[in-house]
C-alpha cells in the first residue's frame, strides 16, 4: 500500500466529501461518488494528475451526478433538514441560514453547482477551474457569476418563506 | 482573485462556510474503496468486487440517515416482559432515591417518548421502579433513564435514538420556576451520538417529550457533564425547549375557530382516529344529527367554537397539556370520557350543556399544541376536527394528507387536504427531477380563506413524457401578487 495514495487521501477526502455533499446534498451519493474518484484517479495514475485536488472534484462531481436516480434521496433528506423546528432561536437560525444556502446551491444547474464549489469552497482560481473542467476562463467567470445570481434570489426566497411560515 | 464584484465574494464566502460546517460522516482511509483496491493486486475480479462492495456501501450509506439507530439492545418480541431498570441502571445516579432501592422493587406505569422518521415522537407506557418516582425530579430522572437502560420498547415504526454508549446516565434533574426542568446528563466525551439533523432533532424530541410528561414541566434545559452547555452534532443547546420548539410543525398563531348556528337540539356521535387518515394526523368526527328530525342534511348548522388553552395539569390531569376545547350547542347526551393515549391524543371529554343554549362541550386532551383545523362536511353533518399531520406536507393554511410524501403513484394523482385559502382556490403544479414544471392545475375547496378550512380532492394528470421523481406542489397563490403561499412540496415516484 502506497503511504502516497494515504496522504492523498487524508488531505483531499474531507474537503471533497465536503463539496459532494453540498452540491448533492445526500450524504449516500457523496461518499460513493467521492470514493470513486478515488478509485478512479488509482486507475488514472497519479502520474498524470497535474492538480489532485480539482482533478478528484471535478471526477467526483461527474460521478454525483452521473446517476440522476440518487437525486430523489438528496431531495428527501435536504427537506428533512431544511426546515427547522419554529424556535426563532439564534443557533436554529444560523443553521437554517446555512441550510437555506446549501438547498439553494443544489437547485443551480450542475454546472454552475461544481464551479461556485470549487471557487468558494477550494478557492480554485478562474484558470485552475477552467483547466479542470476543460473550459474557457471566461465561461468560468460567466458562470460562477450566473451561479451566485441565482444562488442570491434562491436563498432570498427560501428565507421570505421560512419566514412567513412561522 | 478579484474577478467577483464585493457582493459575489461575500455570497461566496457565506457558501464556502456553510459547506465548510456540513455534518458529514468520513470514512476512515483503511476503510475506503481506495484502500481496499490498493491491499489487492488489480485485476479482472476487481471490477465485480468492486460493484459489490459499492452497492453495500450504498445501502449502509442510505440507512445511515436514520436506521442505523434501531432499537437499542436486543428487541424483546414482549414489552411488558421487559425487564425493569435494575438499581444500578436506574437513572437519578446519586440521587437517594436511587441508591437505596430494594434488590426488587416495585413497578409503576409511566410513559416516554420515541422518535420516528419525519414525525412527531410518540408515546408508549414504561414500567419503573417504585421509589424513583416520589419527587417530579425522581420521575423525571426515571423516564429519561428508561430510554437510557432500554427498558422500553419502542412502539412499531418507533425507535430509540438515544445511545447507551453515548448518554451514560442522568447525573441530576433540578426544576426551576415551576415549569422548566434542569436536566445534567453524562455524555460520553459530550458526543450525544447523532449524526446529522434529523437526527438530532429525533434525540430531542425524545428527551424534550420524555422530560415534560411530567405535570407541570414545559421545558427542559440540557446540560451535559456537570452543568456544561451541549452541542449536539451542531446544535448548541442552550435555551430551555419546550415541545413546541421540537415536535417539528410550523408555529399556529393562537386562534379561534367560530360558526354561527340555528341552535336545533342535536344528537352526536364521535369517533377518532390517530395516523390512519395519514400519518402523523389525528382526527375526531362529530356527526350531527337533529333530534326532531325535521330538518333536512343541509337545514341546520351548530353554532360551534374551537380553540386551544393551556391546561394545568396539575389541577385537571386529565386534561393533557393543552386541551382544544370545541363547544357547540344544542347536543344532548349524557357526560362521558374515553381515553385514547395514542400521541398526542391522551382523552375525549364530553360534557352536554346546561345553559338555555344548551352549549355542550368537547375536549381533546393534547399532548402538545401543533397545527390543528376543523371543517364542516354536509350530507352528513360532521364536524370534522384534524389535529397534525405530516410535518413536511403542513403550512399555516394548507396541508396535503395524501398522497404520501416519497410515494409511488400512477399518473393519475389524487391529491386530498384542506386548505384556508382566497376564495377557495386551491392551485398545484407537478416538477420533474430537473425542476421543470411539467404539470398545472388549480381546485376549489369547501371553504375559502373562513375560519373553518375547506376542504378539497382532485387528481393531477402527470404527462406521458414524464417518469420517474417528480414533486408536488400545492399552494396558494398570492391575492396580492400571484407569487406561492402556503405551499407544501411532496416529492413522489411515477410509475
Amino acid at each position: 500500500m502506497s503511504i502516497d495514495w494515504r496522504q492523498l487521501y487524508e488531505l483531499e477526502y474531507p474537503r471533497l466529501l465536503r463539496a459532494l455533499t453540498a452540491m448533492g446534498g445526500e450524504g449516500a451519493a457523496a461518499e460513493d461518488a467521492a470514493q470513486e474518484a478515488f478509485v478512479k484517479a488509482h486507475t488514472h495514475g497519479l502520474a498524470g494528475i497535474e492538480r489532485p485536488g480539482a482533478w478528484l472534484l471535478v471526477v467526483g462531481t461527474r460521478e454525483l451526478f452521473r446517476d440522476r436516480r440518487r437525486l430523489r434521496r438528496e431531495r428527501e433528506r435536504w427537506q428533512s433538514v431544511g426546515r427547522r423546528p419554529g424556535t426563532a432561536e439564534g443557533e436554529f437560525d444560523a443553521i437554517s441560514d446555512r441550510a437555506d444556502l446549501l438547498a439553494a446551491l443544489r437547485e443551480l444547474p450542475e454546472r454552475q453547482r461544481g464551479m461556485v464549489v470549487a471557487r468558494f469552497f477550494y478557492g480554485l482560481s478562474y484558470e485552475e477551474i477552467a483547466a479542470a473542467f476543460a473550459v474557457k476562463t471566461g465561461t468560468v467567470g460567466a458562470t460562477i457569476h450566473q451561479g451566485l445570481a441565482h444562488l442570491r434570489r434562491l436563498q432570498l426566497a427560501g428565507h421570505l418563506a421560512r419566514g412567513a411560515m412561522r | 482573485m478579484s474577478d467577483q464584484r464585493p457582493n459575489d465574494e461575500h455570497l461566496g464566502r457565506a457558501l464556502g462556510r456553510a459547506v465548510e460546517s456540513q455534518s458529514v460522516r468520513e470514512t476512515p482511509f483503511t476503510q475506503s474503496r481506495l484502500a481496499r483496491r490498493l491491499d489487492r493486486p488489480a485485476g479482472r475480479g476487481w471490477l465485480g468486487t468492486l460493484a459489490v462492495a459499492a452497492a453495500l456501501g450504498l445501502f449502509v450509506a442510505v440507512g445511515a440517515f436514520f436506521a442505523t439507530r434501531g432499537p437499542v439492545g436486543v428487541a424483546d418480541p414482549e414489552p411488558t416482559a421487559s425487564p425493569v431498570a435494575s438499581p444500578t441502571a436506574t437513572p437519578g445516579r446519586g440521587t437517594p432515591a436511587a441508591a437505596s432501592a430494594t434488590p426488587a422493587p416495585a413497578l409503576v406505569s409511566s410513559r416516554v417518548y420515541f422518535a420516528r422518521d419525519g414525525l412527531p415522537p410518540i408515546g408508549a407506557a414504561v414500567q419503573v421502579a417504585a421509589g424513583t418516582d416520589r419527587t417530579p425530579e425522581q420521575r423525571i430522572g426515571s423516564r429519561i433513564g428508561a430510554l437510557i437502560t432500554a427498558v422500553a420498547q419502542p412502539p412499531s415504526g418507533a425507535m430509540n435514538i438515544v445511545d447507551p454508549r453515548r448518554l451514560q446516565s442522568v447525573d441530576s434533574v433540578r426544576v426551576v420556576d415551576g415549569d422548566t426542568a434542569l436536566i445534567d446528563v453524562i455524555v460520553n466525551a459530550g458526543d450525544w451520538g447523532v449524526r446529522g439533523a434529523a437526527q438530532t432533532q429525533a434525540l430531542l424530541q425524545q428527551l424534550v417529550y420524555t422530560a415534560t410528561e411530567e405535570p407541570g414541566i414545559r421545558r427542559v434545559l440540557l446540560t451535559e457533564n456537570g452543568g456544561k452547555r451541549p452541542t449536539i452534532d451542531q446544535v448548541v443547546v442552550d435555551k430551555p425547549l419546550a415541545r413546541e420548539d421540537v415536535h417539528g410543525y410550523v408555529a399556529q398563531p393562537p386562534e379561534r375557530i367560530a360558526t354561527a348556528g340555528n341552535g336545533i337540539p342535536l344528537r352526536a356521535s364521535v369517533t377518532h382516529s390517530v395516523d390512519a387518515v395519514a400519518p402523523g394526523l389525528t382526527r375526531v368526527v362529530v356527526a350531527l344529527t337533529p333530534s326532531t328530525g325535521q330538518f333536512g342534511p343541509l337545514g341546520y348548522l351548530p353554532r360551534m367554537n374551537a380553540e386551544v388553552r393551556t391546561n394545568d395539569e396539575r389541577a385537571q390531569p386529565t386534561r393533557g397539556k393543552q386541551t382544544l376545547v370545541v363547544e357547540i350547542d344544542g347536543i344532548e347526551g349524557p357526560a362521558s370520557s374515553t381515553t385514547v393515549d395514542r400521541t398526542p391524543l391522551r382523552a375525549i371529554h364530553f360534557t352536554p350543556g346546561t345553559n338555555a343554549a344548551r352549549t355542550a362541550v368537547y375536549e381533546l386532551a393534547l399532548d402538545d399544541l401543533r397545527p390543528w383545523r376543523v371543517a364542516i362536511l354536509k350530507e352528513p353533518a360532521r364536524l370534522v376536527i384534524d389535529v397534525g399531520g405530516h410535518p413536511m406536507a403542513t403550512a399555516l393554511n394548507m396541508v396535503v394528507y395524501s398522497p404520501l410524501r416519497g410515494g409511488t403513484v400512477t399518473r393519475d394523482v389524487a391529491v386530498t387536504g384542506m386548505a384556508r385559502a382566497f376564495e377557495a382556490t386551491v392551485s398545484w403544479r407537478l416538477r420533474d427531477s430537473g425542476g421543470r414544471e411539467v404539470a398545472k392545475g388549480f381546485t376549489t375547496a369547501s371553504e375559502g380563506s373562513s375560519a373553518v378550512w375547506g376542504t378539497y380532492e382532485f387528481r393531477a394528470p402527470v404527462p406521458a413524457s414524464v417518469s420517474g421523481n417528480v414533486t408536488l406542489e400545492v399552494y396558494e397563490a398570492s391575492a396580492r401578487d400571484g407569487s406561492d403561499t402556503n405551499k407544501v412540496a411532496i416529492p413522489l415516484q411515477v410509475r
